[in-house]
């Protein structure tokens, strides 16, 4: 019973990292209409990034490495967005060509990460050694301090969203893009802005969870899935709806990886795609199609 | 106070304004009437900033307008009401006017212009903590309106107000358009019928086919239309 | 949207459909490379060639679904495993003669697409590329998870047998006779897809519903069924290529479906044009023979592609058929003013 309840909350502290990458990969869904297929690139070459700034090279502390981290991501983000989608759109099949840029983008990241750092998996320690004991079950320190990382930067994004004037701009572009011009909104900056904030969740998420997966070139694909799945699940836009859907999701995975093994947890994230867009298959985007067309 | 200048637009090939030409003086309440697809709402929203204009100038107290933002223009004062609303519909009342008070301009007057806005309709007041896809047809047309002033517009642009609204609705929401002409907002107001909008103009244009006429006083028109 | 913006739109993707190639050009050009493999003794020329023809089947199916029927598929490498895993089973496990195990191969394909295709069309836009990818991703741990079936699991299957008929034997060393049956394959699929398919009521039908779901929907155009069929006949075509490219190589492992295939048939329609024909296909012999010029860039060569396929999108954003497009409205322009 124990060793099943240490599963759980394994489950659970992982799980919350993962909402940080669906929230993110959620808000360029939202805000810009585009499914970035390069965010599970850019969660590794996040966890490279610190890697390179902790262990690798620099040998910073931690908390100075996130304090430069958070700046290259939020820039890398905006000069994807600005350069790379920003041309594209309003363009004839925009849609279907701005996808295919993020997707050769993440085999670009891919395979820079592969040739820069090499296929061998990259280990980083965990910052916080030792075990807590939670109502007698033994679990590692670093989890907790996962899962308590992952719910404050979820809450300071939520306080963002919705008490400050800018996040409530990112909230209007997501649901009305015409009704933000209108009222004055720059639009372009609020794609700008909401894919660098997005780089920088799914980077921090790399970092959170490189001690425990390690970091190796295509490691980010099966995040940006599970990230996908979180988000149809939480619903789009929904911080909480998505940390909800992680906890479950997270539970689900955890008792299968103890019961199956581990090779059945993308065919098993896979039904649970499938199933999950069969209970909502109007999609989220039912709004924004007609606005992207309009 | 604006001067549209032989404009054309064109969506994607399609050439939906042919050189048109019209002048909103201070003060004034100006309409403009035609059938669907005519290009009605192209104009208002080309005005605006919304849609790009090919060829042709429009002058905005003075000023060559043509290749400012839609942010700028809003900054300046010229406001767009859309005829499908463009509410934030998981948002609050209150919210969405707040948001329209987004930039500096409406700001400036956030607190002023919210009273003024309950103060014409009640109605938003009391739903103000109610989210904006729970409204009726006419309260969404009054949020809509009422976040257009919000931004603390010279010139507002109103783009069919009546569409979807009850006959006894629609009267009211005239009323307040006239109403907020008299209390000194210029405006341009689109209709697809002279006969709703007749009692409350200044002037009107004519837009059919993407051709703009007429302009004249009312009265004048309405001969036109008699004969 | 208004209905006349609609028939508009919905008349232009006519034309440009229609605009193309002729079909004695294309015929032609067939042809030309009919010919040519009479010329050509370099094995490893012809080799390239055979890729190309390979590669021209999987491009132009995956045109068919992403750029005419405006389905957002990217289970197209997928289906291509699929179907070379099928004909390597059938053959290798079952003892079935490879040109029977080519034709159920095709068969299994199609179904498979068909099984694709029947939840993902009740899915709207981006959720039918994320579900289609998750296939594409899911697919090499099923492999694994499947070795029991005689997949092969991570190691593959070797051996693929070798296409007898009519007395030939198309072996891996016999390039000349497998440069003529790639050349007829890609030559009919392509001009079944482009020339048939496109060209009838139903690539209409298509192009309408691409250009304009509402106003396609609102004639009456059933949506399912039209995206249906152009995803099962995609999937056929795929697995067609598939099963042969087993044949061909007479290898198959899960590397199919690592990052080079799919990034490989990105690129092509990336620098062909999507939707635009003759895009796709100028792009799978471009990229194909690039591909193999970049042999010797090692690591580097996937890094290239994925930079190219990120380049042409944003300098060329509709392919190299936007030049071809060009040229032939010049002549057509040039035509129409001799002509007055």
């Amino acid at each position: 019973m124990t060793q099943f309840l240490e599963v759980i909350f394994g489950g659970i502290a992982q799980a919350a990292a993962y909402s940080i990458i669906a929230v993110g990969l959620s808000l360029v869904y939202g805000t810009a209409r585009t499914l970035n297929f390069a965010h599970g690139a850019l969660y590794t070459t996040g966890a490279y990034i610190s890697w390179i700034l902790t262990v690798g090279y620099l040998g910073l502390p931690l908390w100075l490495a996130v304090l430069v981290l958070i700046p290259i991501l939020f820039g890398i983000g905006v000069a994807i967005e600005t350069l790379m989608l920003r041309p594209l759109r309003g363009g004839k099949n925009w849609r279907v060509t701005a996808m295919m840029v993020t997707l050769g983008l993440a085999f670009v990241l891919d395979n820079a990460n592969l040739i820069l750092f090499g296929a061998v998996a990259k280990p980083m320690p965990a910052f916080i050694e030792g075990t807590v004991s939670i109502f007698g079950v033994t679990v590692s320190a670093y989890r907790v301090a996962v899962l308590i990382i992952a719910l404050i930067i979820v809450a300071l994004l939520e306080v963002f969203l919705n008490r400050t004037r800018f996040g409530w701009a990112v909230r209007a572009v997501a649901q009305d893009i015409q009704g933000a011009r209108q009222v004055g909104i720059d639009v372009n900056r609020i794609f700008a802005f909401t894919f660098g904030l997005s780089v920088v969740l799914t980077g921090m998420a790399g970092l959170l969870l490189s001690p425990i997966f390690l970091i190796s070139p295509q490691g980010g694909w099966e995040p940006f899935l599970k990230a996908f799945v979180i988000v149809v699940l939480g619903g789009l836009g929904s911080t909480r709806g998505a940390i909800a859907a992680a906890f479950f999701l997270g539970m689900v995975e955890a008792m299968v990886v103890y019961q199956l093994g581990a090779s059945w947890t993308m065919p098993v994230w896979l039904v649970t795609l499938l199933l999950v867009l069969m209970i909502r298959p109007q999609g989220l985007l039912g709004k924004g199609q007609s606005e992207a067309a309009g | 106070m604006l001067s549209v200048c032989d404009i054309d637009v064109f969506y994607d090939d399609l050439h939906i304004l042919h050189g048109v030409s019209l002048e909103v003086g201070e003060g004034e309440l100006v309409g403009v009437v035609g059938a669907n697809g005519h290009g009605k709402s192209t104009l208002l929203k080309a005005v605006c900033g919304l849609v790009p204009v090919a060829s042709g100038d429009i002058l905005y107290a003075g000023e060559s307008i043509r290749r400012r933002s839609v942010s700028e223009l809003v900054e300046r004062g010229l406001v767009y009401v859309a005829e499908d609303r463009r509410l934030f519909p998981d948002m609050t009342v209150r919210e969405n006017l707040l948001l329209g008070a987004f930039l500096a301009r409406g700001r400036g007057h956030e607190q002023t212009s919210l009273k003024r806005v309950f103060d014409l309709y009640p109605r938003l007041a009391e739903r103000q903590e109610q989210l904006a896809r729970t409204l009726s047809g006419g309260e969404a047309q009054m949020l809509a309106l009422g976040r257009g002033l919000m931004s603390a517009p010279a010139l507002l642009a109103i783009d069919e107000p009546s569409l979807g609204l009850a006959p006894k609705l629609v009267d009211t929401m005239l009323e307040t358009i006239a109403e907020l002409k008299n209390t000194g907002t210029t405006i341009l107001l689109v209709e697809q019928s002279l006969g709703l909008i007749d009692g409350i103009v200044d002037r009107v244009y004519r837009l059919e086919e993407g051709i703009i006429s007429g302009g004249a006083a009312r009265a004048a028109m309405a001969m036109a239309d008699h004969r | 949207m208004t209905q006349s913006d609609a028939t508009m739109t919905a008349q232009a993707g006519g034309r440009r459909l229609l605009a193309g190639t002729s079909a004695p050009l294309y015929w032609a050009a067939v042809g030309v490379l009919a010919l040519a493999g009479m010329l050509i003794t370099d094995s490893y020329v012809q080799h390239v060639l055979i890729l190309c023809f390979l590669w021209c089947m999987v491009a132009a199916a995956w045109d068919l679904t992403l750029g005419y029927a405006g389905i957002f598929n990217y289970a197209q490498i997928a289906l291509f495993a699929a179907g070379a895993y099928a004909t390597a089973m059938l053959t290798l496990k079952f003892g079935v003669p490879p040109v029977a195990a080519i034709i159920a191969a095709t068969a299994i394909t199609a179904v498979l697409g068909l099984a694709i295709a029947l939840p993902c069309l009740r899915l709207q836009g981006e959720y039918v590329a994320l579900f289609t990818f998750a296939i594409h991703l899911a697919m090499p741990p099923l492999i694994q998870l499947a070795k029991g079936l005689g997949t092969g699991g991570t190691m593959g299957l070797m051996g693929v047998p070798p296409i007898k008929f009519f007395g030939l034997t198309f072996g891996p060393l016999n390039k000349i006779g497998w440069y003529y049956l790639a050349l007829t394959a890609a030559a009919i699929s392509v001009y079944v897809i482009y020339y048939v398919v496109l060209r009838s009521r139903t690539g209409r039908a298509f192009v309408a519903l691409r250009d304009s779901a509402n106003f396609a929907r609102s004639l009456g155009i059933n949506e399912f069924k039209y995206k249906l069929l152009a995803f099962v006949l995609s999937a056929l075509v795929t697995g067609f290529a598939g099963a042969l490219y087993a044949h061909y190589t007479s290898v198959v492992t899960p590397k199919i479906l690592g990052n080079e295939f799919i990034l490989l048939a990105i690129v092509m329609l990336a620098i062909g044009g999507i939707g635009r024909f003759p895009g796709a296909v100028l792009g799978a012999f471009v990229v194909t023979i690039l591909n193999e010029l970049l042999r010797d860039a090692g690591t580097y060569r996937l890094l290239i592609l994925g930079i190219l396929v990120v380049l042409t999108l944003l300098l060329l954003p509709q392919g190299l058929a936007s030049i071809w497009e060009r040229v032939s409205r010049r002549k057509h322009k040039a035509r129409t003013k001799l002509k007055e």
